[in-house]
Parts: C-alpha cells; structure tokens; sequence
C-alpha cells in the first residue's frame, strides 16, 4: 500500500495517453460484458423446470415440419392445459422492406390466443377471428405504422405457401391486439386462421411449424417435455421441446455457430488491445528508465521495481474491467426492450470472473516484458543518458 | 584520530567500446576518513564519476576491492548491495534527478518507502529533512515548479532523509548559477561540519572544491595529485583568462 502514491502517480504522468489506453481497455470489457451472456446464452441450454409455456419443434431442422396431428397427441397428455400450433406463412406485404417490419403466422385461433393470454383482443374482434376463415389480426404497432384499420382487405403475395389462385391471398382484418405486458411488448405480428390456410394451400396440407402448450403443473415441465419427445422418437419427425427461449436459440444457431462467432469477435477485440496495451506500456517504461534507475539508486529492489510496474498494469485493467463490466451489466438491463424474446440476457457472476480473470491476465502479458525491462536497467548508464 | 571509512585497494575498470576496451580507472588506491569533505577533480573521461559510481555501489569494479566501513562492498550480492546503498549512502546528481509526477515532500520520502516506518512518521522525517535544506514551505510543490537550486536543495533532502553516513555528489553545481551553487556547497558543509556526514564531491568547478576539506586530482584514471590550493588557484586563474579572451571588451 505504501507504494499505491507512487503507482498512481505514475500511471497518471501523461493523462491523455492514460486516459486514451483506459477508454480502448473500457470499451474492450464493455463488449465483452454485453458480448459475453450472448456467448453463455448460445451455449447453456436453460433449465425446463418451472416453465409454464413450452414449444415443442422439429428436432433437426427448423425448415422440416410437424404434422398437424402431434398437436392433438400433445394436447391429451396428462397435465398439458391447451395445446396450439403455430405454422410460419412468410409472404410479402407491399414489399420487402415492409413485409420486414413483422412477422405472419397461421395459427389455431383460439387455442393460441387463449395460450398467449398477454394479447389482448376484444372479445367481438376475438370470436371473429376464431369464426371468419379469411379473419387476420394484427398487434397495435402494425396497425399504427401501415395505417390499418378493421375491416381492411390486407394482400400478401406467397413465397411459400401458394394457393390455387398462384401467389396472393387477401385476409379480413377484423382484430387488432394490444399487449398485457406493456407498451415495450412486441405487438407487431400478423395472425391467420390455420384452417382456411391449409385448405387453400397447394402444397404442404396438414403439417405445422410447432406446437405451443401451457401446463396444468409447472412442476411437471421437465418430464412433461421428456414424455414428448420420447412419444415421437423414430417416428417420421421427432420434435425437441424446450422453453420459448431455447427454441429461439436453437432457430439461430442453425444460420451458424453464435457462440463461435461471439467468443470470435471478443478473441479479436482483446488480441487488438493487448497490442495496443503492450505498446503503450512498453513506451511509458522506456521513457522513464532513468528514473527507474534513480529509484534503484535509492535502494530500491528489482522486485520493488517489477512490483510497481506491474501494478501499475494491473490497475489500469482492474479498474477499466469493473467500469466496463459494471456498464455492461447495467445496459443489459434494457435487453428485453431490443430483443423482447428473450428476457434472460445478464452478467453472471461467472461472466465477471472471467472478465476479471481477463483483465488478470492482460496486465501480465502487458506489463511483465517492460517490468522485467526496467530490473534489468543499468543504473550507471541509465543516469547518464 | 579519524577512523577510515573507505578504502579502495588497487582497483581497476574498463568499459568496453565495441569490441575494444577502454581502462577507465588503473590500479587506484585511495583512503577516505569518516568526516571527510572531498572533492574529486579532473578533466572529463578522467574517471571521476566511475570511482563515484564505484563508491556509490552503483557499478562494481573488475578487479580489487572497496571496503566501507571494513566490509567489502564489491563482495555483496546484488540485493545485498542495493540494501547497503539505501543505508548507508545519499546521492546528489548533476541534474537532480527528482521525480516531475511527485511533490518535493514525495520525493523525499522515497528512500523511506523502504522501511518499516509508518506514513506519518516518513511524513515527518521528510518535513524535517526539507527544513535543513531550507525548503519546508514548497513541501507540495512538483520538481516543475521550484528552480533549479530549490530542486537541488530536495536531491540533497533525499540524500539525507534515511541519515546516511556518506553522501555522493556528481557535479552537484554543474547545472547551478554561482549564487544557487554557493548555497549548495554550504549546505553541504554543513551537513559536513555539523552532521557529521562524510562527502564526496565531483566537480569541474575549482571555486566549488574549494569547500571540500580535501581535493584530489585525478587523470586518465588515476590519482596524481592531492588538489593542494595552489591547483585550486591555477584553475581559476585558467578560467580567468579564458573568460576575458571570450569577452575582451570586458
């Protein structure tokens, strides 16, 4: 601790320069903290015990379906409130950019609607959408951004599912959904009745993306989902069941190793800094070996002088891996209003041990070699420069 | 009787130039009694800073010995002798050779910062050290902000702050005007005279040696002459007319 004046004097002897190195090292702990729960997200598969809402998918691919009837040998399983299934439609909407802006699903009305009890439709608009084959509803964010209103013919052009007239389908809006969870909820999908979707289809008939079910048991999630899957195993499309999240995951994992690609780009950011680092510390002990020679002039020991430099890295690193870490976790708070799917994205406290096991290491592969460069000054010729 | 601090026996060092190696000092023997006030002078490459260097514990000779206080430094390990150093020796520099981050009270504490001394009492001891030099009011200003006698006043602090028997100094006044030199050269006689520290001066300045107790001569590494007055004397008549061939108008 007596040397702590010391170490902190020096390491603010140029402050421009201390302050350029302690902003890069800040923003390469700020990545990784924000970086780091992508990376765990992508290779922890989460815990199925307590979860009311489960997805049952096609366990190989996420372009294979499910036949339609798994839906009904889903839903007279002992403990599973209501079963629905949910079929992807794509299509286009005006154009590509507006077609962007949300998605459209076929979907068993009413047993969906009851599961996702947070999207709230009025009842008339409800029993509509359950009763008209050509009814669609919208959430409130795509009705506000496209102008639509009940009763507008909405278009979509089919780039998958085509129906006997070629490509277009027209759909009846007669619902438009708000969000029980808040204005930040995601209120921008379109849904269609699954029924009249696939009888006008022309190819694909009775096969679905997923199937979504609530439990009577949340208790009972895990061997619920195992019964599941075992139900379906060596079968024609065996399913994988998993949270909502996982199921999320598992859809983008197949664009390609996430996880890789994230660990990727952090390797990539901390190799740049460590040379970074290593530069401009290697710089700050050259410009100061005479006075690292007066020190050991004044009885100092090679394991004083090796101690301070070192220290002075370790307290740049340990100091800029807590405020970035620290800015991380608190941006990560407001996660769920950029990707509202998925909710658990936090630094862990494994996350911030590795950061600190990090910045642990980063002050040792930068500040050992001109530690070791300043014991190894020559005192006489040192003072002479 | 004085009793003998130093001794160096038939010293020897060269320092290699490329691959050919120059003899710095040959063969030099030289006594110097506790108490002493010596003033090494010579022309520069004579070896003066090497035997300070040598003295100091900061180089180590290639052959003979250097006893202090009966102990023979040059057998000390390198840790060994970096510890003596921080007991038993202040250095003064040329150039002061003060730390611009820290404030002159810092500085002065460094040497303490190697014992086992509390902050407060190092506190203490480098006010006290700062209020023989003379300089207690600027304890918190930065090297940056005193001139360059002040500066050298706080190296002198820092020499005398852990109460070391001898004190070095390499061309302490080199870098002075005459009036700030003069206050340097009493301060150091009377660390001297009245605290009882022995010191060894280098210097080129002859008005300078004339506050040591002793001076000795040296040249191409060795001793030849004790620096009697009358050497004194003709090296400042020397300067004398070098000054008034510079400025004949004068």
């Amino acid at each position: 601790m007596k040397y702590f004046g010391l170490i902190l004097a020096s390491l603010w002897r140029k402050p421009l320069r201390t302050s350029l190195t302690a902003a890069t090292l800040l923003v390469a702990f700020l990545l990784f903290g924000l970086l780091e729960p992508v990376s765990q997200m992508f290779s922890d598969s989460s815990n199925l015990a307590g979860e009311s809402r489960l997805w049952v998918s096609p366990r190989h691919s996420i372009s294979d379906m499910l036949p339609v009837r798994y839906h009904q040998q889903i839903q007279q399983i002992e403990g599973i409130d209501t079963a629905a299934h949910q079929t992807w439609f794509g299509g286009v909407y005006i154009d590509a950019i507006s077609s962007s802006a949300f998605t459209r699903w076929a979907v068993s009305a009413e047993e969906f609607m009851q599961i996702n009890s947070q999207m709230v439709l009025p009842q008339e608009q409800l029993n509509a959408f359950i009763n008209i084959p050509t009814a669609a509803v919208v959430g409130r964010a795509t009705a506000e951004r496209f102008g639509m209103k009940l009763g507008d013919k909405i278009p979509l052009t089919a780039d998958i599912w085509h129906n006997e007239d070629g490509s277009h389908w027209t759909f009846d809006l007669v619902g438009i959904y708000d969000s029980a969870e808040g204005e930040n909820a995601d209120t921008s999908r379109m849904l269609i009745n699954y029924d009249y979707f696939d009888e006008y289809r022309i190819v694909g008939k009775g096969i679905v993306s997923n199937v979504v079910f609530t439990l009577d048991d949340v208790e009972r999630s895990a061997s619920i989902a195992t019964e599941i899957d075992s139900m379906f195993s060596n079968s024609q499309m065996e399913t994988l069941t998993s949270t909502e999240q996982d199921y999320l995951l598992n859809q983008l994992s197949q664009v390609g190793n996430i996880g890789l690609i994230v660990r990727a780009i952090m390797g990539a950011v901390f190799f740049t800094i460590l040379l970074l680092t290593a530069n401009t510390m290697s710089q700050a002990v050259r410009e100061r070996l005479a006075e690292l020679a007066v020190l050991k002039t004044l009885g100092f020991q090679n394991q004083n002088i090796l101690l301070i430099v070192l220290a002075e890295a370790f307290l740049l690193s340990l100091i800029t891996a807590a405020i970035g870490l620290g800015l991380a976790a608190y941006l990560l708070q407001y996660s769920e209003y950029i990707v509202p799917q998925i909710t658990t994205l936090n630094l862990g406290m494994s996350s911030v041990m590795t950061g600190l096991l990090i910045a642990v290491a980063l002050s040792l592969i930068v500040g050992l070699p001109p530690a070791m460069q300043a014991t190894r000054v020559n005192i006489a010729a040192a003072l002479q420069r | 009787m004085s009793k003998t601090l130093i001794k160096i026996s038939g010293v020897s060092k060269q320092y290699l130039q490329g691959n050919t190696p120059v003899p710095v000092l040959e063969n030099l023997n030289l006594t110097i009694e506790e108490g002493d006030f010596l003033a090494l002078m010579g022309p520069s490459g004579s070896g003066k800073t090497t035997l300070l260097n040598l003295i100091g514990g900061l180089d180590q000779p290639d052959s003979g010995t250097i006893d202090f206080d009966g102990q023979c430094i040059n057998a000390f390990s390198s840790s060994l002798l970096t510890k003596w150093r921080s007991q038993q020796v202040g250095f003064v520099f040329q150039f002061y050779n003060l730390l611009p981050i820290l404030t002159a009270r810092k500085n002065v504490e460094l040497p303490l910062l190697l014992t086992a001394l509390s902050g407060q009492q190092r506190k203490f001891r480098a006010d006290t050290a700062l209020e023989i030099v003379g300089l207690a009011e600027r304890a918190e200003h930065k090297p940056g902000e005193l001139s360059g006698g002040q500066q050298q006043r706080v190296a002198i602090a820092r020499a005398i702050v852990s109460d070391p028997s001898l004190i070095v100094c390499d061309e302490p006044t080199g870098d002075l005007d005459r009036q700030s030199a003069d206050e340097i050269l009493n301060l150091l006689q009377v660390l001297n005279s009245e605290h009882g520290k022995t010191i060894i001066m280098v210097t080129h300045d002859p008005k300078a040696a004339r506050y040591a107790k002793h001076g000795l001569y040296m040249d191409k590494g060795k001793l030849v002459s004790e620096v009697v007055s009358e050497i004194v004397d003709e090296a400042e008549m020397a300067e004398a007319r070098q000054q008034t061939i510079e400025e004949p108008g004068t």
